[in-house]
């Protein structure tokens, strides 16, 4: 692997892994903010809050393939 | 009462199994009919008619106020209750009941309250005692404590660091001659000493005090020799355990006598409480009430026998709509534990399917092959098995009482974690190198068979979900089913076309299935298309979490192996505790999420509301509520 997909394998991932933290920390706090009214709502919050990660799945397939040279 | 409802399976639709009932009678019958209600369990009010001016019944002010005053009384007891049971109390009627409360509180103020609070002043005492015998009993000097308290002296007593007692005693020799000064170990790194001088110094002294960190201690109140004081504190400390003990089996007698009325006193006052709870749900004329609520259909009956037995009640069956009715559903003891799951967004949905009895296989299955590593999977196995009321009550408490009995889905994912361990041939990661070969491939070297199966998996689950959704809509419309749904398996088929090269009929295809689609599932199941890719991409999480979990136990032992002996193994401790967390968490969250996002999203409808019984407590009491004389 040169320099340059090294680089771009690390972009793929952080910038994937911002983005999912980003959706993640907006839903994460209207979850909280809906939890403080509504104790039972912790699980959908939950599976709500983990909606996003799939970005950064998306980002590690993709840093994946760049590594094997896809 | 028991009510045991047979209700929907995994392999047919969710049919109500509750009707919907309304109870109404005289306003003078109301609290009996309700109290009845409470009673069987079987009654479930129904929701939105909430308000704060429910049904208001004779009687019930002030049984809150009582109920607090009794709840504190019996946390504060309780402890001094311990190992013998409490018999079944009848239930009183309510005028005795709020009689026999106060009475209990007046007893319980005279005989007990007065006795923890006696108890607790002589441990007070006691303390104070020890305090002063560890002061009298590390000094370097005995003295008479008698000359530091006469009335010419001023006396000082502190701690200061033990370091800093000797530049004191040379500042006090300097610059104050005429003093006297005693000193003794206080704990580690403190002394502490009793400094007496003549009154007119007594500002000259406290100035150099502050200089030099003195804290200000307690001063003995006795006078006469050190050891004297000491002796004498040593008796009186005695003394005062032994009537600490006396006073301690007084006041268990006293509790033992007066506990089990008073938590069955405040169970059948919570109890009334309750059915004030129930009659909030209700609505009042000036002569009548009226509820309306749910049963499950067997116990209609029961619940009818019941009804008839209070005067002038008349409970009808409306007509109601099947998607309106709370859903209750039983499963078998394999597939009920992986019900918490679903509850996390809702029972099925009237008429939909009710896929639990599938989580049971792929829930352990995804989690397995995440964690996928026998040391994680045997610990995890073990802590269901030991810790588990500990892990109930954990998962209870944080997502809510479907979960009471999670330690079984964490017990048999712990077991395919296992399995899956021995596939990957991980045991802590690669502590086990070279001892344990994996059976498929190491997960860290063989990446890309990972994302494949992960892939795969992912395919097959999504296809499954389709095909409960085929047989959801071929109950309404085979021809919706089988060229709607249909069409996303026709889709897949044009996958393979293309893949095989064999371009013209691939195309055809897609034409057909995307037309079909637009016209059965509408413009958004077109538009869902990608969406199935971004779904089997989804599933890529099974292989990104597994190698994130094995990156982490080899990077924590890599890191064991570049300390020492000592080190490493804290290193070791540390590293795959915090792994075996994530290990458990993540997996969790993550299977939850392809199951109810991906897979539950192909099909899955959940309905508003589980069916919950209104109920009372029976632990301590029996016996019917008598609001009236």
């Amino acid at each position: 692997m040169d320099g340059l997909t090294a680089i771009g394998v690390g972009i793929t991932l952080g910038l994937s892994a911002i983005a999912t933290a980003l959706a993640e920390s907006s839903i994460g706090s209207a979850a909280i903010g809906a939890m403080a009214e509504k104790e039972e709502l912790f699980g959908k919050g939950l599976v709500l809050t983990v909606i996003p990660e799939t970005i950064v799945i998306f980002g590690f397939v993709i840093a994946l393939l760049m590594i094997m040279g896809v | 009462m028991s009510h045991a409802v047979k209700g929907g399976h995994g392999h047919k639709p969710v049919k109500t199994q509750v009707s919907k009932i309304t109870v109404a009678g005289p306003l003078k019958e109301a609290s009996r009919a309700l109290s009845a209600l409470a009673s069987a369990g079987i009654f479930h009010p129904e929701e939105g008619k909430v308000t704060d001016r429910g049904l208001e019944l004779e009687g019930m002010e002030d049984l809150a106020d009582r109920i607090v005053k009794l709840k504190s009384l019996v946390e504060l007891i309780g402890p001094f209750f311990k190992g013998r049971r409490v018999p079944k109390h009848q239930t009183l009627p309510l005028k005795d009941l709020k009689q026999k409360a106060d009475q209990l509180l007046i007893k319980a103020d005279e005989h007990v309250i007065s006795l923890l609070e006696k108890e607790k002043q002589l441990n007070r005492d006691l303390e104070a005692l020890k305090e002063d015998l560890q002061v009298m009993t590390n000094l370097n000097q005995d003295i008479d404590l008698g000359v530091l308290k006469s009335r010419n002296v001023f006396m000082a007593a502190g701690k200061m660091p033990t370091d800093a007692v000797k530049k004191l005693k040379e500042d006090l020799v300097a610059h104050l001659p005429e003093h006297v000064m005693i000193s003794g170990f206080w704990d580690e790194g403190w002394s502490y000493a009793f400094i007496g001088v003549i009154l007119g110094n007594s500002d000259k002294l406290k100035q150099m005090l502050d200089e030099h960190k003195w804290l200000g201690i307690h001063i003995p109140k006795a006078s006469g020799k050190i050891s004297e004081i000491a002796d004498i504190l040593k008796a009186q400390i005695r003394a005062t355990e032994k009537v600490i003990h006396q006073a301690r089996s007084q006041l268990v007698d006293a509790v033992a006598s007066l506990y089990p009325n008073l938590v069955a006193v405040l169970e059948m006052l919570e109890n009334y409480y309750r059915v004030v709870e129930l009659a909030k749900y209700a609505r009042q004329t000036k002569y009548a009430f009226f509820l309306e609520g749910w049963v499950p259909k067997s116990q209609k009956v029961a619940l009818l026998k019941l009804m008839q037995k209070t005067d002038g009640v008349v409970v009808k069956e409306p007509e109601f709509d099947p998607e309106d009715a709370p859903v209750f559903i039983q499963h078998n003891k394999v597939s009920k534990p992986f019900y918490s799951v679903l509850s996390l967004v809702g029972p099925p949905k009237e008429g939909k399917f009710d896929p639990t009895p599938t989580l049971a296989l792929t829930f352990p299955l995804f989690f397995g092959m995440m964690v996928g590593d026998v040391g994680y999977g045997v610990l995890i196995t073990l802590m269901a098995l030991l810790l588990k009321d500990q892990m109930n009550a954990l998962f209870k408490s944080l997502l809510g009482k479907e979960f009471g009995d999670f330690s079984k889905v964490l017990l048999i994912s712990g077991i395919t974690s296992i399995i899956f361990g021995f596939l990957f041939g991980e045991v802590f990661g690669n502590l086990a190198h070279g001892l344990l070969r994996p059976i498929l491939f190491d997960r860290l070297e063989g990446i890309v068979p990972l994302m494949v199966s992960s892939a795969v998996i992912g395919v097959v689950h999504l296809n499954f979900g389709l095909l409960i959704k085929f047989f959801q809509e071929l109950a309404h419309s085979a021809t919706h089913a089988i060229l709607g749904v249909g069409s996303w398996f026709l889709l897949q088929g044009v996958v393979v076309l293309l893949a095989l090269g064999q371009t013209t009929p691939g195309l055809v295809l897609l034409t057909i299935s995307v037309i079909f689609m637009g016209k059965f599932e509408g413009i958004q199941g077109v538009l869902e298309i990608p969406g199935f890719v971004s779904n089997v991409f989804s599933y890529m999480r099974l292989a990104a979490i597994g190698l994130a979990s094995a990156g982490i136990a080899l990077a924590m032992n890599v890191l064991a192996s570049m300390a020492g002996a000592v080190a490493g193994i804290l290193v070791l401790i540390l590293g795959h505790s915090l792994n075996l967390v994530l290990a458990i968490l993540d997996p969790f969250i993550q299977s939850t999420r392809l199951h109810l996002v991906e897979f539950g999203g192909k099909f899955y409808t959940p309905a508003r509301r589980h069916y919950t019984p209104f109920s009372i407590s029976n632990k301590f009491t029996g016996g019917e509520m008598i609001w009236m004389d």
